[in-house]
């Protein structure tokens, strides 16, 4: 027999003066293979048509559907029900601005937390469309995407204790940006710049240590390994025995 | 750096010095509590020369204040010991509700919602591990409560070693006898508790400054990366030995347990 | 009154094609603003996996690649119904494109120089890739190409140059305004003023007046049911265009299915996977592609893989399953280490929505709806027909580069080379026009989609009973079952009256809810009648097209027919009207002559007419319909053809 499952979701509406924030319960029939995305298109269309939720690609890779399922922040398009009890409390990320329901303002934040570290390599090199690319060993080049596989969802923001009652605290995804770029050798930017960036305590000095973000990153990104190295390199700088660039010569991923 | 054109001249500095006090400040709540653990593993293997006897006990006490090495380490320790309680309780939110919100994170983070039955904890947790911010929690709790069990420690024993070095008193300085009596008389609490908590902290303490620094990082000669994982094998063998260690030592101090390597330092058969 | 917002250029999708135009349109000394419907890294381009295609020869098999031969794949694999003008700027263009990535901070995977093993038609090769070309782009193999030429990042293209597309749009402090989605034009008929816009947040209307408005919203694949398309496809872009009655759209019928969409779940696993080694096999685990193209195998273009599939299926020969038979993709023997870096993305898929570990299991899969060769017809410089000031680049136009299909990583690689190009020329333009900022023509234009919205959510012209819902799922389904892979007349004619009588009952929407700010059910309602109006395109097109070409394949008219039929489709909607308006251009100036694709299989009926003679008519047809003069003369990127001979593959 398929399982009858509740759904307890937050509902609020910020732009509505009547709005009281609370949970309300839809219930459910469970299918096979029920992942959330559905199974939220599903109570939208036969129970609430005006439930706010984000999906965007539903395969895992856009970064849109981070929300807080059972309290664990994760993306709902690869969450099977299957792997959750009958009651399945859903509620947005905190850290980010409340859209309405489920939904929050991702986009914002990103944008200025890309503002904040810079996310772009930093050049004085101008692009010659008739010349041929700069080189770079392909063994670079994969050590870059490993971090550079970050999807923005939000979810290590979510689920970091520090996040949580920090404000202005940098987050994982955007250690692991700024971590992305110390790695590319195409970046100018120096240990001195990176060191103001990132050694304080909105940076990676003010983390506790909790490890949450790595416990919920969706894509598996080496983020404990990221901070570990810029921990050591920054010493490095603070004690001043840093080599002018030490760039991609730095292992950080196994 | 865009900073140049956003912010004046002065604010940079300002911003360069802030990033090098934070980290200094980050670096000697570590290094303080690096400093610390081992001090107490030294401390614990001293420590348990009564399990030789009370010979071996006192010949060691005997020795480290003799030539001189006993009184700076405990004024030194007792200095970090502060150093490092003010620094590393930055970290700590002053917040009641921000320090609730931290366990119902962890709390949530495990997964304790996300299971089942009682039954499929252990595969759930494979799944979703997060042990982290217990782990935390218990840091910090320890950390209260060594502060407070500690400072009486650090009270009796500077006292001790005061006495003999000024020669106040008796002046017998720290000894076997003294301190299994002062265990008997009750003491045996205090420091069954401290002993715990100081080999929880440690414990936790070490694996997150190692999860936090050396993660990635080469092992010099096995030539391996450290892992989370491994880093968290080295913790729990390293304080089941300390404990293992601490409470037999405490046994043998409060008189339940005859030193059970008295044989190292007696002659056969007698 | 609404909030007015002026900018220089306006460009409506924040994906690569749009952020590319943009930051060109920048670089030309204009301010730029980007709407988008989400925030721009979550924009459908982030989903592509496999590559971008452009001629840089770096690799052992990619060796004496050239743009002449990207051309020509481009060519054949849009069945001569391309622009080959386009093609040429595209192939011409695509290499810098790729390099300029390179500087913007693009990963590529790069040569690793020495032996490596690959997998190629079925078997294990071991190639000496060249030493010398150490640390250059990669490629990796695609259907439909005589030469190895897709870049890539492992199987995360889209999503790394997204990620520094939108870094550059950072850097450059280009504003993006996201969740906003233009629900209409303002135009006078002549020239295209701005757009009328709905907050996704606050559900407010606002109007963004601009110089030059570019439309960069993406395909409209979730007109189908079954698509791998975001769930924002939905051709938003393509319906305010065609809303004007004025701008036509081009080639709607022509619609990709690719071979591999996961079953059931239809997401993508990319082409790469056949690229790299994968195969494709049936219910007895048998590879039957080489029995239909012994010679590409899995590797012909995907219009073509996709019907041999549903031929063999038709056979008989697919997988039952309770989501529909299908057939299986074998990746088994690429590796554990290959499938867990390379083809990173695919691995995940799998394990996490069909619960299947390609490195042991077969992936069940089968076609799926997943691009949109048509679109707002636009002139090469990216300028749309019959109004000035409407721009667009990407998938959401039809520049034509694709013609009835188009290769895999040939459209990733035109959001990037349309956005830089006609970005550019757009740029250009924008910048010596003055900015018309006819603010009652914007507030009249805010009050008629601030009518439609009250009367969704009032009690509608009184009949209103039609549920929202119900109607977008009857048109998604009609689409699917009847103007699909394989499309037969009477089909297709009863698509079209089925969804002509849905574009009537979608005019009486009655809403269940009653929630005035970014209510998600108005945000469907008013999109539903445009995507209807799209289905209509694509069907009332196909059924008039009596001929099979690229994407599109008639059952009762296999031939392709190039005596009666090189021609584009053109649609435009009149104000009123119950269906579209059809008519026919000449597909633009031939350089090569309709020939052998070399795979597909289909007979031809040749052209009566001398290619002189029907390059004399192109443009004066294209004037007819509204083309408007580019910066360069038309024909002016075209090149002395090389003999054919020497294209042939290796």
């Amino acid at each position: 027999m398929a399982r009858q499952l509740t759904f307890r979701i937050f509902r609020y509406d910020p732009a509505d003066p009547d709005s009281k924030p609370g949970f309300v319960d839809y219930p459910l029939e469970e299918t096979p293979r029920l992942n959330l995305f559905v199974a939220l298109h599903r109570i939208r269309e036969q129970q609430a048509p005006d439930l706010q939720f984000d999906f965007v690609c539903r395969a895992g890779v856009c970064g849109s559907c981070g929300m807080m399922i059972n309290g664990r922040p994760t993306l709902g398009c690869r969450t099977l029900t299957a792997e959750l009890p009958t009651t399945i409390t859903l509620a947005p990320m905190p850290s980010f601005k409340l859209i309405g329901d489920l939904s929050v303002d991702t986009g914002t934040w990103f944008r200025g937390m890309n503002e904040r570290v810079e996310s772009w390599i930093h050049t004085q090199k101008e692009f010659d469309p008739t010349a041929e690319e700069e080189r770079m060993d392909n063994e670079t080049a994969e050590k870059i995407y490993e971090l550079d596989r970050c999807i923005e969802c939000g979810c290590c923001v979510a689920g970091c204790g520090t996040a949580n009652i920090r404000e202005d605290f940098l987050g994982a995804t955007a250690l692991n940006r700024i971590g992305r770029f110390m790695l590319d050798p195409r970046d100018e930017r120096d240990s001195e710049d990176w060191f103001e960036l990132v050694s304080t305590d909105e940076g990676v000095f003010g983390c506790m240590g909790l490890m949450g973000c790595d416990d919920v990153c969706p894509k598996e990104l080496p983020l404990l390994e990221v901070f570990a190295y810029m921990r050591r390199r920054m010493t490095q700088v603070a004690t001043g025995q840093a080599k002018p660039d030490a760039g991609t010569s730095q292992p950080v991923i196994s | 750096m865009s900073n140049n054109i956003t912010h004046p001249e002065g604010e940079l500095v300002a911003v360069k010095e802030r990033a090098r006090r934070q980290w200094k400040l980050d670096a000697i709540s570590t290094g303080t509590g690096i400093f610390l653990a081992t001090f107490m593993w030294g401390h614990m293997f001293f420590v348990s020369t009564i399990l030789t006897g009370e010979r071996g006990f006192n010949f060691i006490a005997d020795l480290f204040e003799h030539y001189w090495l006993a009184q700076p380490t405990v004024v030194l320790v007792t200095v970090v010991f502060f150093v490092h309680f003010v620094t590393a309780s930055r970290k700590i939110p002053a917040k009641l509700a921000e320090r609730k919100r931290l366990k119902k994170l962890g709390d949530d983070i495990a997964g304790s919602e996300w299971n089942i039955s009682k039954e499929d904890r252990a595969e759930l947790e494979k799944v979703r591990p997060h042990k982290e911010t217990t782990l935390w929690i218990w840091q910090v709790r320890s950390g209260m409560i060594i502060l407070a069990l500690g400072s009486i420690h650090l009270f009796i024993v500077g006292a001790d070693v005061a006495q003999r070095t000024f020669g106040i008193g008796e002046a017998i300085g720290i000894n076997a006898a003294e301190t299994m009596a002062r265990v008997q008389d009750g003491m045996w609490l205090l420091y069954a508790v401290l002993l715990f908590m100081v080999e929880v902290h440690a414990g936790i303490g070490l694996y997150r400054v190692t999860v936090k620094w050396g993660l990635g990082a080469r092992i010099p000669v096995i030539g391996k990366r450290i892992t989370r994982e491994m880093a968290l094998i080295m913790e729990k063998v390293v304080l089941w030995f300390f404990l293992i260690i601490g409470f037999l030592t405490l046994l043998v101090m409060a008189g339940v347990l005859d030193p059970p390597l008295a044989f190292l330092l007696t002659p056969e058969g007698k | 009154m609404s909030e007015i917002i002026t900018t220089d250029v306006l460009v409506i999708g924040a994906g690569l094609a749009g952020e590319r135009a943009a930051i060109s349109a920048a670089a030309e000394g204009n301010e730029v603003l980007i709407l988008s419907l989400v925030p721009p890294r979550r924009s459908h381009s982030c989903a592509a996996q496999g590559g971008m295609q452009a001629a840089l020869g770096n690799c052992a098999k990619g060796e004496g690649d050239s743009e002449e031969l990207h051309w020509l794949d481009t060519v054949k694999g849009s069945d001569w119904g391309c622009d080959q003008e386009v093609a040429r700027i595209f192939a011409d263009n695509a290499p810098i494109a790729m390099r300029e990535m390179a500087h913007f901070g693009v990963p590529w995977t790069r040569v690793k120089g020495g032996p490596a093993d690959y997998f190629i038609k079925g078997k294990k090769v071991t190639l000496e890739e060249p030493r010398e070309k150490e640390g250059l782009i990669m490629h990796r193999d695609f259907g439909g190409v005589s030469r190895w030429r897709t870049c890539y990042t492992a199987d995360g293209t889209g999503h790394t140059v997204l990620y520094t597309m939108d870094n550059m749009v950072v850097q450059l402090g280009i504003k993006v305004h996201d969740r906003m989605e233009a629900i209409s034009l303002i135009h006078d008929g002549t020239r295209c003023l701005g757009a009328v816009v709905r907050c996704l947040r606050t559900g407010v209307l606002k109007s963004y007046l601009a110089k030059a408005t570019v439309i960069a919203s993406g395909g409209f694949g979730r007109v189908y049911k079954y698509s791998t398309n975001a769930i924002i496809n939905q051709g938003t872009g393509q319906s305010i265009a065609l809303d004007t009655g004025i701008v036509p759209l081009g080639n709607m019928e022509a619609v990709q299915f690719h071979p591999t969409g996961i079953v059931p779940t239809d997401i993508l696993v990319t082409e790469g996977c056949r690229g790299d080694g994968g195969l494709l096999l049936d219910v007895d685990e048998y590879r039957f592609m080489p029995d239909y193209e012994p010679d590409k195998q899995e590797l012909a273009s995907r219009d073509v893989v996709s019907r041999r599939m549903t031929e063999h299926i038709a056979k008989g020969k697919g997988v039952p399953s309770p989501d529909g038979e299908h057939l299986w993709l074998d990746l088994r023997h690429l590796g554990e280490q290959h499938l867990r870096t390379k083809l990173r993305e695919v691995y995940d898929i799998c394990m996490y929505f069909l619960g299947v570990n390609p490195i042991k299991e077969l992936v069940p899969v089968r076609p799926t709806q997943h691009y949109s060769m048509g679109g707002i017809r636009v002139n090469k410089d990216g300028h749309a027909y019959g109004l000035e000031g409407l721009w667009s680049v990407g998938e959401s136009a039809c520049w034509d580069m694709h013609g009835m299909n188009r290769l895999g990583g040939n459209s990733l690689a035109e959001t990037v080379v349309a956005g830089k190009f006609c970005g550019q020329r757009m740029g250009q333009w924008a910048s010596q026009q003055p900015l018309a900022l006819d603010t009652k023509m914007a507030a009249d234009a805010v009050v008629v989609q601030q009518n439609r919205i009250n009367a969704l959510l009032g009690d509608g012209l009184g009949k209103a009973n039609e549920n929202v819902d119900a109607l977008h799922d009857a048109m998604r389904e009609t689409l699917q079952a009847k103007v699909g892979i394989f499309r037969k007349g009477g089909e297709l004619e009863e698509a079209v009256d089925t969804l002509r009588d849905l574009y009537q009952r979608a005019q009486n929407l009655k809403l269940r809810s009653s929630t005035k700010g970014a209510n998600p059910e108005v945000a469907l309602a008013l999109r539903l009648p445009g995507m209807i109006k799209l289905g209509l395109c694509v069907a009332k097109g196909a059924l008039l097209r009596t001929e099979s070409r690229g994407g599109h394949s008639r059952e009762d008219y296999p031939e392709r027919n190039d005596k009666e039929w090189l021609k584009r489709t053109l649609a435009r909607w009149p104000e009123g009207a119950a269906e579209p308006d059809i008519s026919y251009e000449p597909v633009g100036l031939l350089e090569s002559p309709p020939g052998q694709r070399g795979y597909g299989g289909a007979t031809n009926i040749s052209m009566e007419q001398s290619v002189a003679k029907y390059n004399d008519n192109v443009k004066q047809e294209w004037i007819k319909q509204g083309w408007h003069e580019t910066a360069t003369p038309l024909g002016a990127e075209l090149k002395e053809m090389v003999e054919y001979a020497s294209t042939k593959e290796s």
